[in-house]
């Protein structure tokens, strides 16, 4: 009788250490032992594409004729990258194509001015009449962006486009068709970096590295730009409804523009346990 | 008789209606948090606290010493017109013949920032901005007196109308095309004949942006090193000549490197999320980078350091800094590079001189020790 309580009682008492839960470790930020440091990694690499941009606006009266005009300065911009013999590729993209009426800055801006004087109309002032703006042109514009390649004709077709009449040209940079990649080895050197200098520098301080602590992702840390064509505003007064001519395009000497190797570079912080 | 046992009795009633003496303590309501902390203060203070030091901090300093093997060239070219392609045509030209300056030559261009501008007649530009900011006052002129005329205030002086300033149309004078340019030349020493030469072909600000290594990372590595071999020397030597055995290191902080990408503008890689995403410090027309971070590399600006990155370990003003940030920051803080003698901020941009360069970094280490009273009860000094 003793013994099978006894037994009942050991068992019992298993049982009851055996169900606990198990004491799950705390970190405490101020006690646990780290060492931060940072890793970079850099890859060089040729990009594939370069990307311009820019715009063609023509005047005329006749709507029909700047629309003529626009397209004949889009025909003289393809037709002069096809000269271009090491162009292996070619892409335009038109963001906008539009024809409206211009109408009078000087008029738009008095009608600006009108409201305002208006709207504080003060003793003695007398509410302005506002005018009734006429068309003075019919514009016909466009912006396009343009990928071509290799990225040194980058220069050579700039050059084209501005001897063909487009104007607000712009080399808005390069593109590398597997950046995900090339990142993510940038990434890949500059984590094996970190840990490099952790274990050095762990060495030389007499320690081990025994882990990570904090995991954090990569930063490229290479210039991006993404690509935004012109805009085109002539509906308002002022200098933002001024037309910039590009004038009567004259001969372009093709710019020898080296893309040369773009450099892609990633940085992490980690923070690493010691013991 | 009578009387004598009356004023009895009023003696006895005046005694027995005097007040108790109160011996009782008071405690106001609101000293009463502190009361019990200042028992719980001399509950704790009992109790017996065995000794432990407080940890050994030591600091080292590593330094390298290394040639730089790049020099970085920044230059701008421009040329403004009013017919645009004639514009191009000037700068396509002075780009060709920078670029024949440089043959034979080991440097890598970068054109980045090239586009072409209209550039409006200033002078209006700017007398439209005072008629704008004119009519601001009108308008709060205006406002000020109708809310005094509403409010039924004759007291108060109204502002006298100030005269209005017409805006005109401000005509596009010439169109700019420009480029910037930046230039990685090795070996440096022959930095000042290529500046001389880019002056001479038309480029403008042609300048001595830095020097730069191909092996940075190496040399900080090899510094960072050596700042902690010091370290570690001297916690040494103070516990062998104190005759305390080192334990632990209970804090270890090394200066991070002063670059995570590349020193120097560089063209843009064109990214497909659409937004744009500048690592460095742009230039001439770029739109402008964010404000340099901690430069813990002062000669060299905040183009060296990653934005991304300095997000993570600047410390705000809203969170308390644990002990181990503060030790950080120090450590950085003394972790830099200079140049020979004259070790000032953009040191490198004053002179032509590519001679070795110093790398310093610093590190920090906390040690835990044991001494022979360790474990010993401390008396209380109170």
């Amino acid at each position: 009788m003793k013994l099978s309580a006894l037994l009942v009682a050991t068992a019992a008492l298993s049982f009851l250490v055996a169900c606990q839960p198990t004491a799950t470790p705390e970190l405490n930020e101020e006690t646990v032992k780290t060492l931060a440091v940072t890793g970079v990694g850099e890859v060089e690499v040729m990009p594939d594409t370069f990307v311009l941009s820019g715009a063609i606006i023509k005047q005329d009266d006749d709507a029909q004729v700047a629309m003529n005009a626009l397209a004949d300065i889009v025909n003289a911009m393809q037709d002069g990258i096809k000269d271009i013999d090491t162009l292996t590729t070619s892409e335009f993209n038109f963001a906008s194509v539009n024809t409206i009426g211009v109408k009078d800055p000087e008029c738009l801006l008095f009608n600006q001015e009108a409201d305002r004087t208006n709207t504080t109309l003060r003793k003695g002032e007398k509410r302005v009449k506002k005018r009734v703006c006429e068309d003075i042109a019919q514009q016909a514009s466009l912006s396009f962006t343009f990928t071509g390649g290799p990225p040194d004709d980058a220069g050579i077709a700039l050059a084209r486009f501005s001897k063909a009449g487009a104007i607000r040209l712009k080399l808005e940079g390069y593109r590398i068709k597997n950046i995900d990649e090339i990142e993510l080895q940038a990434g890949e050197l500059a984590v094996k970096n970190a840990r490099e200098k952790a274990d050095r520098l762990a060495a030389a301080a007499g320690a081990t590295i025994s882990g990570v602590l904090d995991l954090d992702n990569y930063r490229a840390t290479y210039d991006q730009r993404s690509v935004s064509p012109p805009s085109i505003s002539t509906s308002g007064a002022g200098e933002s409804s001024q037309l910039v001519e590009g004038g009567d395009p004259v001969d372009v000497t093709d710019i020898n523009l080296k893309a040369g190797m773009q450099v892609v570079s990633a940085a992490i912080a980690l923070e690493f346990t010691y013991e | 008789m009578n009387r004598r046992v009356t004023l009895s009795l009023a003696a006895l009633f005046f005694v027995a209606c005097q007040p108790a003496q109160d011996d009782r303590v008071y405690i106001d309501i609101g000293d009463a948090e502190d009361y019990m902390d200042w028992l719980q203060y001399d509950r704790d203070d009992e109790e017996p606290v065995p000794f432990k030091a407080d940890p050994l901090a030591v600091t080292g300093k590593g330094q390298v010493r290394a040639t730089p093997d790049i020099a970085v060239i920044t230059a701008r070219i421009s040329s403004e017109s009013k017919n645009e392609s004639e514009a191009f045509n000037e700068v396509s030209e002075t780009i060709n013949n920078i670029q024949e300056v440089l043959v034979g030559r080991s440097a890598e261009t970068g054109f980045t920032a090239l586009r072409s501008t209209p550039q409006y007649d200033q002078r209006c530009r700017n007398e439209n901005q005072l008629a704008w900011q004119r009519h601001n006052q009108i308008r709060a002129d205006y406002f000020f007196n109708k809310r005094l005329d509403d409010q039924g205030d004759t007291k108060t002086k109204r502002r006298d109308p100030k005269p209005r300033l017409a805006q005109s149309v401000c005509k596009a004078t010439e169109i700019e095309v420009s480029s910037n340019m930046v230039i990685r030349l090795s070996p440096p020493d022959a930095v000042g004949d290529v500046l001389q030469a880019l002056a001479q072909v038309g480029a403008e600000n042609a300048q001595l942006y830095g020097y730069d290594f191909t092996n940075y990372d190496a040399l900080y590595q090899e510094a960072a090193s050596k700042a902690v071999s010091d370290a570690r020397r001297k916690a040494e030597m103070i516990a062998r000549i104190t005759k305390a055995e080192l334990e632990e290191i209970v804090g270890f902080y090394v200066g991070r490197p002063a670059r995570t990408g590349r020193f120097g503008p560089q063209p843009a890689i064109v990214n497909k999320s659409g937004l744009n995403v500048y690592a460095g410090e742009g230039f001439g027309a770029a739109p402008p980078p964010p404000p340099p971070p901690m430069p813990s590399m002062a000669r060299w600006d905040g183009a060296l350091m990653d934005d991304s990155i300095q997000d993570e370990i600047v410390v705000t003003g809203s969170r308390r800094r644990s002990t181990g940030e503060i030790f950080q920051e120090l450590v950085d803080d003394g972790s830099q590079e200079s140049s020979g003698p004259s070790s000032s901020n953009n040191a490198l941009n004053m002179t032509l001189l590519s001679g070795p360069q110093t790398i310093t970094v610093t590190a920090a280490l906390r040690y835990d020790y044991k001494t022979v009273i360790d474990g010993a009860i401390v008396p209380n000094d109170e």
